[in-house]
């Protein structure tokens, strides 16, 4: 077993991350669910393309969440689904420019009721193709022209066939179109989300920090003095990491034993007396390197309390910035220390 | 029974800016603030909630910006119905923020209309919607043809006016709307009242006596010694993005374009133009004292009689103390050709802003107060008003 005080004051260290880190997760995962932030992100994704407040002055996102199946998956008005299926994206998609439209239009019976047509007698390729063209000339019109030319494309080739046949091939054609698009931009979208989730994630870091008074400057310069403290982050985690060998099973499978085990953990780091949370036994904490003591620091020069404020706000802003990368990348840190120490023995994961 | 007058646009419809007139001397970045907060739903509830605790107070306003940041057209209008027996029916009245001149929108005017559609398909002898115009939105045949095509293809039953968003009634871009319903017998309903959209908390005072209004039906909508002309554009905008000097400055413009006075020259013109005027004149500018009768209200009563076509709603109006004192004095009155002309409506959910703005309260009130005359002005002059040479009010 290879042993160096460095490695193991990492080891420590990462094992701190890792914990404070899924409870930053929990605490991210709570805001965008209870913000209902993926869908409402999905939403704004797809304005982007589908929104002409300007020129056609139509919002093709906001009619495709009133078409009855997307409505029908909203739990309440307020919400937005946050997942939407790409052939129910495109299905509703061609029956919302339909529908613009086909002129829908109304009459009154004899006993004055009102009365609604649906002028429905072409194919729905065919409806499709005129609602577009009967959009004026924008980025709306242009995108959802490029279906049209890729479908059209394609049935040029099937001329022989006869026409409803073609109509319908078109359609087919026209759908899948949709759907490829749509499926390539969502693979945009969750990289966007992805990544304006790593910025509420160093806010949530960063929070959690401060809550716990989580300095990095103060953990490092304590752990590297108490070696007792050291020795038994380092067995935990190695006994954590022995019995978890991979974070998604753990995560993804028994949530409530990752919670458990954290639980555990927190007390052991509460027994250990780590320099973790507000009091006055971290806050005018300095070491005395040559007998690994810690010893109250009560100087009331002025300059030197400001250096100490500095460094408090480094140490919180460290520890923020080092839980925003999130648990999984603080348990593979681990992972990989543990193996390392293991000489000789290949890691688990690649 | 009809309500003649019922909102169900809530806030996504309205642009950024749009609660400026409200907020006394707010500067921009604040009136963003709050719309962004108003924006946010989470935000929003918090909002409302902490209003609530305010009872007696600001408290009031919890339910009037609940509805209007967190419903939507359907189940705003769900909401008015359920105060009402099954088979009552409602004139809806959308409006278009888009060119009042305060920023963008988050769904276009069209949009709104289309959920209206939508709505009227629900509820087809219930929803008895009206297309708004705004003389800015195009050319005057643009404009007839857009007002052509919600009422004749899509069933909408008549015109929403509001020149205190910013224009002149008798701007020459709406002369061919007003042919057309005059010649079909569609029913125009236009705002009339000291208060509301841009109002805001601005009391206008004393007429400006130098204020002079441009000539009718000219292609200059706005007047050129307009005190407020500076922030005005050439097609009429008033620019939200200036910080104003004076609220009060602000809301004499839009009064004056508001004036009942402005449709004259209208009425000249088409003398049987089906005109309703909303709120019955009543404003907010002397809203406790009984004594002071508002001057608007006693010019619609004089164009009533005078005009064959001219109604009047009492919508807004009926939440108030101070028009039941009035109204119940001069009912009697009031000749048989103004009685004819009035009409019941209530303009939800706008009232929810008054202590007594209940729907169900100001149903019941309404009832108390008239006796047998409401069933006249819930019915037969409503069903004189919205029947037209296109549309028949569907039977209950």
């Amino acid at each position: 077993m290879f042993s160096s005080p460095v490695i193991d004051t990492v080891l420590s260290i990462a094992f701190i991350y890792f914990i404070f880190s899924v409870i930053t997760s929990f605490f991210v995962e709570y805001l965008t669910f209870r913000r209902k932030q993926r869908g409402i992100f999905l939403y704004q994704a797809l304005s982007k393309v589908l929104q002409d407040n300007g020129i056609n002055k139509k919002n093709f996102t906001h009619r495709l969440y009133e078409h009855p199946m997307i409505r029908s998956m909203k739990e309440s008005n307020e919400e937005f689904p946050s997942y939407i299926s790409d052939t129910m994206f495109s299905q509703c998609l061609i029956d919302i420019v339909i529908a613009d439209q086909q002129n829908t239009t109304v009459s009154q019976d004899s006993n004055n009721q009102f009365v609604f047509h649906s002028n429905n007698t072409v194919h729905p390729y065919e409806a499709f193709t005129n609602a577009v063209q009967q959009l004026k000339y924008s980025d709306l019109k242009i995108f959802l022209e490029t279906f049209i030319h890729q479908s059209a494309n394609i049935s040029a080739q099937s001329s022989t066939s006869i026409s409803i046949d073609r109509s319908s091939k078109q359609y087919e054609l026209l759908q899948s179109h949709i759907q490829n698009w749509y499926n390539s931009y969502m693979d945009r979208v969750s990289g966007w989300y992805k990544r304006k989730l790593s910025k509420m994630l160093l806010f949530g870091g960063i929070l959690v920090a401060v809550i716990f008074n989580l300095d990095s400057l103060v953990i490092i310069k304590r752990l590297w003095v108490d070696k007792q403290l050291r020795e038994t982050l380092v067995k935990d985690a190695n006994n954590y990491i022995a019995n978890n060998p991979k974070y998604e099973e753990l995560a993804n499978k028994n949530p409530n034993k990752l919670i458990s085990k954290i639980d555990s953990i927190y007390t052991i780091v509460g027994l250990y007396n780590l320099p973790i949370g507000w009091g006055n036994e971290h806050d005018t904490i300095a070491v005395n390197k040559q007998h690994s003591q810690i010893i109250q620091y009560s100087d009331s020069n002025i300059y030197k309390k400001i250096g100490w404020y500095l460094m408090k706000v480094l140490g919180i802003l460290l520890s923020g910035i080092a839980l925003s990368f999130g648990a999984p990348f603080w348990f593979d840190v681990m992972n990989k220390i543990t193996n390392m120490r293991k000489a000789g023995i290949k890691p688990k994961t690649t | 029974m009809i309500n003649s007058h019922i909102h169900t646009f809530n806030s996504q419809y309205t642009p950024e800016l749009f609660v400026k007139p409200f907020i006394k001397n707010a500067p921009n970045w604040l009136v963003r603030l709050i719309n962004t907060v108003l924006d946010n739903k989470l935000m929003a509830f918090l909002l409302i909630n902490a209003l609530r605790l305010n009872k007696g107070g600001i408290g009031k306003y919890a339910s009037f910006i609940e509805i209007g940041i967190l419903s939507s057209q359907e189940q705003i209008f769900e909401k008015v119905a359920s105060a009402y027996p099954a088979d009552t029916k409602f004139v809806v009245l959308p409006l278009g923020f888009e060119n009042m001149g305060a920023g963008n929108v988050n769904i276009p005017y069209e949009e709104q209309l289309h959920d209206l559609f939508l709505l009227k398909r629900k509820y087809p002898s219930r929803c008895l919607p009206f297309v708004f115009i705004d003389p800015r939105m195009g050319t005057a045949t643009e404009n007839l043809n857009f007002v052509k095509y919600y009422i004749e293809q899509k069933g909408f039953m008549g015109i929403k006016l509001y020149p205190s968003l910013g224009y002149y009634p008798f701007d020459n871009r709406l002369e061919l709307v007003y042919k057309y319903a005059d010649e079909k017998e569609i029913p125009i309903l236009t705002h009339c009242s000291r208060g509301g959209v841009n109002y805001g908390t601005g009391k206008v005072g004393e007429p400006v006596a130098e204020f002079v209004t441009p000539k009718s039906f000219n292609p200059q909508p706005v007047a050129q010694n307009d005190p407020t002309i500076k922030y005005i554009s050439t097609v009429g905008k008033y620019d939200f993005t200036e910080e104003w000097e004076s609220l009060k400055d602000y809301a004499r413009f839009f009064d004056n374009t508001c004036n009942p006075d402005r449709y004259v020259d209208v009425l000249k013109k088409y003398k049987t133009l089906k005109l309703c005027f909303a709120h019955f004149g009543f404003d907010d500018q002397e809203p406790t004292d009984e004594n002071i009768i508002p001057e608007w209200h006693l010019k619609v009563l004089d164009m009533m009689e005078e005009y064959p076509n001219v109604y009047a709603d009492i919508s807004y109006a009926l939440a108030t103390k101070k028009f039941w004192t009035v109204f119940n004095n001069e009912l009697p009155t009031l000749s048989a050709k103004q009685k004819d002309k009035i009409l019941y409506g209530t303009d939800f959910f706008m009232t929810l802003q008054e202590e007594k703005g209940d729907e169900k309260t100001i149903f019941q009130k309404s009832i108390n107060e008239l006796g047998s005359y409401f069933g006249q002005i819930s019915n037969e002059n409503s069903v004189r008003f919205l029947t037209s040479k296109i549309w028949n009010v569907p039977p209950y």
